[in-house]
């Protein structure tokens, strides 16, 4: 008898020659996103535009683009994820509000009767799924700031929302509404596992759960077919995202999941249409560190590294690097230092920073609780790590933070809002230096004097001691660094030199790719910068039919 | 007044027709039921008799609501629970409501469903010290009918749309301005959220919180203002205690989690966390 992983190869190998030649790739480029999908009618396509966070509709056949929901200018507002209504009249989606959280919105496909379904504090996270077939209400994910996931029916009149099931901080990576709309799919933690995924059928008033596949291994973004008598699904396996397909009966797994196809890429799952198209994105981002005149550093997964930092000494490298195939959230990102990978239970990271004697690392991120803040990693004592500061339920952003020079003082920033000192040693006091408004963005002087952070459009110089803090007009920072000799800026793509004391802001280069995703400046202004391309693909497959 | 004598045996309780429960706002649709136990409606009010039942305990004077008084959202006002002839257990009686969505029962979290639990009060020498044999004779019912009666009512023991549910599902005014930011440090700066999350406001798991004797079941903070004492021993009388007691960071010990940090809080934080702790008294129902 063959091995399995054989077994499964064969299987795919038949699934792909029938369906290989069927996918068709309808639209690539580097402005498309993967956060909406296709209309069921498949006229129209809803995506977020990258570049202003528009909402927009594309029209399927004459590839025209249209916003219908535009962010202010120099406002952090922005459309994200979005579902088209049943009818294509309509379009729900999330949208970044003024206060920095989401809320759920509705607006007719022309742009017109723009409203608010939902918006609360304590839930900062929502996600509109799918639509139930009749149009009344929107399966929605809530994320709550107690670290909370919930699937939720909201109705698309208004009203309250109706909690279904309430999970742990894994939220569901997708679910849809079957075509009868008595049964919901979703993805969510194997019992006792906290890394794979199945399916599970939840029936539209709440009353019954059943869980579809008992395979181990990853299953991922279950979607119905038209004819509501299977559940296509990705399946991680070896690397790979292949896609399967589950009959499906009264709400229950009705036999053996079949191979659809092997190797979708880095895939994400979009909708399946009426006439049975399934869409799915493909993300070939490809992020690397360069160092010198452009000459890559070595690592062990090309195209999925970012966030370089040179130790002190300049002899060593620590960076952020992604992990898993599958190419939805910032959940899956390791932290290598040189060769060797760390094992931490964070996750979400964001942010390296080295102490000075190179025996630490202060790590921005989210832990395993959700609280946002800063991490002290000891490389001296087995990769030791203990919370600086954190915010709980708050953001999905980490905290900035720098050390002093004689690595007894952590600076930092907390929440946007305050930029404190606190001594590195447990229980060591905290003073408050400065508070704002989106402050973000933390270096020092390598005298260890003056701190530099952003504040909305301005870069601000703030002195550790006494004094006034300066400005230096400067906005879409994204990113900056203090050298030897001067600071340096991520702003558009390219690196800038900002004088500290007079002068504009000079553009040095733009980078490869266009893509800047963090960058160091070591020793002797020895840089080590992330460089890369973005390009994302909408492909469909038809579905074979029951 | 006593219960009529029942004489329901096993075979005579309906199981064919499961009943979904409603819940209040606030708690999920989903209540999980176990395949092995479904929800129907005889077995919830036979459930609820045995629940009132004082033939239940040896000498006929402590049922189940002697403890768990339906108008004290299920527990009681002892610091620790009270059995037959007075005699006093070493913890405090839980409220029980929203168990149907519990994982874990006790404090010391000794049962993992309510079939596991609901017997174990009976023959506990200090609580109602029958053998449950006994007991079902006594009410005429077979051992695991009473056990799936009266897990099937508790399950249905609900507490919600409280001040806190209405904002969660979108009512801005439900909280007032004190109450709102009384949730912020509640899930923020004083890390209650940490362990007192979901709309059960329990996270099910075991905690050293530094009251003293180990780790215990984080217990659901619904209804939690209108019921004093607190902590698993009933050694803090009041809300103002409770909070006093974790702005200081709890006591010192080896096993003190290492969530539990001094807070502290302003005065005016406190009081701001206090009203947000009356917010979540909702409303408690039972039955189908």
């Amino acid at each position: 008898m063959r091995p399995i992983a054989n077994r499964l190869a064969l299987l795919f190998l038949a699934a792909n020659t029938a369906a290989a030649s069927e996918a068709r790739l309808l639209w690539s480029g580097d402005r498309l996103t993967l956060q909406g999908g296709p209309s069921k009618d498949s006229r129209f396509f809803a995506f977020a535009d990258p570049r202003n966070g528009a909402l927009i509709i594309r029209n399927a056949q004459s590839g025209e683009d249209r916003v219908i929901a535009r962010p202010p200018v120099n406002t952090k507002e922005l459309a994200y994820f979005s579902t088209i209504s049943p009818d294509s009249s309509q379009a729900a989606y999330a949208w970044q509000n003024s206060e920095g959280f989401y809320e759920i919105r509705t607006v007719n496909l022309d742009g017109s009767g723009q409203r608010t379904l939902y918006k609360n504090e304590e839930v900062r996270f929502v996600q509109p799924c799918a639509w139930t077939p009749d149009g009344k209400q929107i399966l929605t994910l809530f994320f709550r700031t107690d670290n909370i996931s919930q699937i939720v029916l909201l109705p698309a009149s208004g009203g309250a929302p109706k909690v279904l099931r309430s999970l742990q901080w894994v939220y569901p990576k997708r679910m849809d509404t079957s075509p009868d709309g008595r049964t919901i799919v979703y993805d969510s933690f194997a019992p006792g596992s906290q890394t794979e995924r199945t399916l599970y059928s939840l029936s539209i008033d709440g009353a019954s759960e059943k869980r579809l596949v008992t395979t181990p291994g990853n299953h991922l973004f279950p979607l119905w077919t038209p004819s509501g008598k299977g559940v296509v699904y990705v399946r991680e396996e070896g690397g790979e995202m292949n896609a399967w397909l589950l009959p499906m009966e009264n709400g229950e797994a009705a036999g053996e999941p079949k191979p659809l196809r092997r190797n979708l890429g880095r895939a994400l799952p979009l909708g399946v249409t009426a006439n049975g198209d399934y869409y799915f994105g493909v993300r070939n981002d490809r992020t690397d560190i360069v160092t010198g005149e452009g000459s890559a550093w070595p690592t062990a997964f090309p195209g999925r590294n970012h966030g370089p930092a040179w130790s002190p000494d300049g002899k060593t490298l620590a960076y952020l690097s992604r992990r898993g195939s599958e190419n939805f959230g910032d959940s899956s990102v390791a932290v290598v230092v040189g060769k060797r990978e760390l094992a931490l239970a964070l996750p979400v990271i964001e942010r390296i920073r080295w102490s000075p004697r190179g025996d630490a690392l202060l790590i921005s991120g989210v832990d395993g609780k959700g609280r946002a803040g800063l991490f002290h990693v000891d490389l001296a004592d087995h990769d030791a790590m203990r919370m600086i500061a954190a915010q709980g339920g708050t953001a999905l952003r980490g905290f900035p933070g720098v050390f002093s020079p004689d690595g007894e003082t952590v600076y930092y920033i907390h929440d946007e809002a305050k930029l404190l000192a606190r001594l590195v040693a447990a229980g060591g006091e905290q003073r408050t230096l400065a508070t704002g408004v989106q402050m973000r963005n933390l270096t020092i002087s390598p005298d260890g004097k003056t701190l530099a952070f952003t504040r909305e459009s301005m870069i601000v110089l703030q002195p550790v001691g006494e004094g006034p803090p300066r400005t230096i007009p400067f906005d879409r920072v994204r990113e900056l660094e203090w050298g030897a000799t001067s600071l340096w800026a991520a702003r558009d793509e390219a690196l800038w030199r900002v004088p500290i004391d007079g002068g504009a802001p000079t553009r040095v280069n733009a980078l490869p790719g266009g893509r800047l995703a963090g960058f160091s400046v070591g020793p002797g202004d020895a840089f080590a910068l992330t460089v890369g391309s973005r390009n994302t693909e909408v492909w469909t497959l038809p579905l074979p039919t029951p | 007044m006593k219960w009529p004598i029942l004489f329901i045996a096993a075979g005579c309780i309906d199981t064919t027709h499961a009943q979904t429960l409603s819940v209040p706002l606030g708690l999920d649709a989903f209540v999980p039921v176990p395949a092995s136990n479904p929800l129907t409606r005889d077995k919830v009010e036979l459930g609820k008799r045995l629940f009132f039942d004082k033939r239940l305990s040896l000498d006929n004077t402590v049922s189940c609501a002697t403890c768990h008084d339906p108008k004290l959202a299920y527990t009681d006002t002892r610091k620790l629970a009270t059995g037959i002839d007075g005699r006093v257990g070493d913890r405090r009686s839980p409220r029980l409501v929203n168990r149907a969505f519990g994982r874990a029962f006790f404090w010391d979290s000794r049962a993992a469903t309510l079939e596991e639990q609901v017997l174990q009060p009976i023959s506990n020498p200090n609580e109602m010290n029958l053998p449950v044999e006994t007991a079902a004779a006594r009410v005429g019912v077979s051992r695991e009918a009473m056990r799936d009666a009266l897990a099937s009512y508790v399950r249905t023991i609900v507490s919600g749309d409280s001040p806190y549910d209405r904002f969660i599902a979108g009512d801005h005014q439900a909280l007032n301005a004190e109450q709102r930011a009384g949730f912020r440090l509640f899930r923020g700066q004083a890390g209650c959220a940490l362990c007192h999350l979901g709309p059960t406001l329990t996270d099910e798991k075991r905690h050293d919180t530094g009251v003293g004797g180990g780790a215990f079941k984080t217990p659901s903070l619904r209804e939690v203002a209108r019921t004093p004492p607190y902590m698993h021993d009933g050694s803090l009388a009041t809300l103002d205690d409770v909070i006093d007691f974790y702005d200081k960071g709890g006591k010192p010990g080896p096993t003190l989690d290492p969530d539990i940090q001094p807070l502290n809080l302003k005065a005016a934080e406190k009081a701001a966390l206090k009203a947000f702790l009356q917010a979540l008294n909702g409303t408690v129902r039972d039955g189908l």
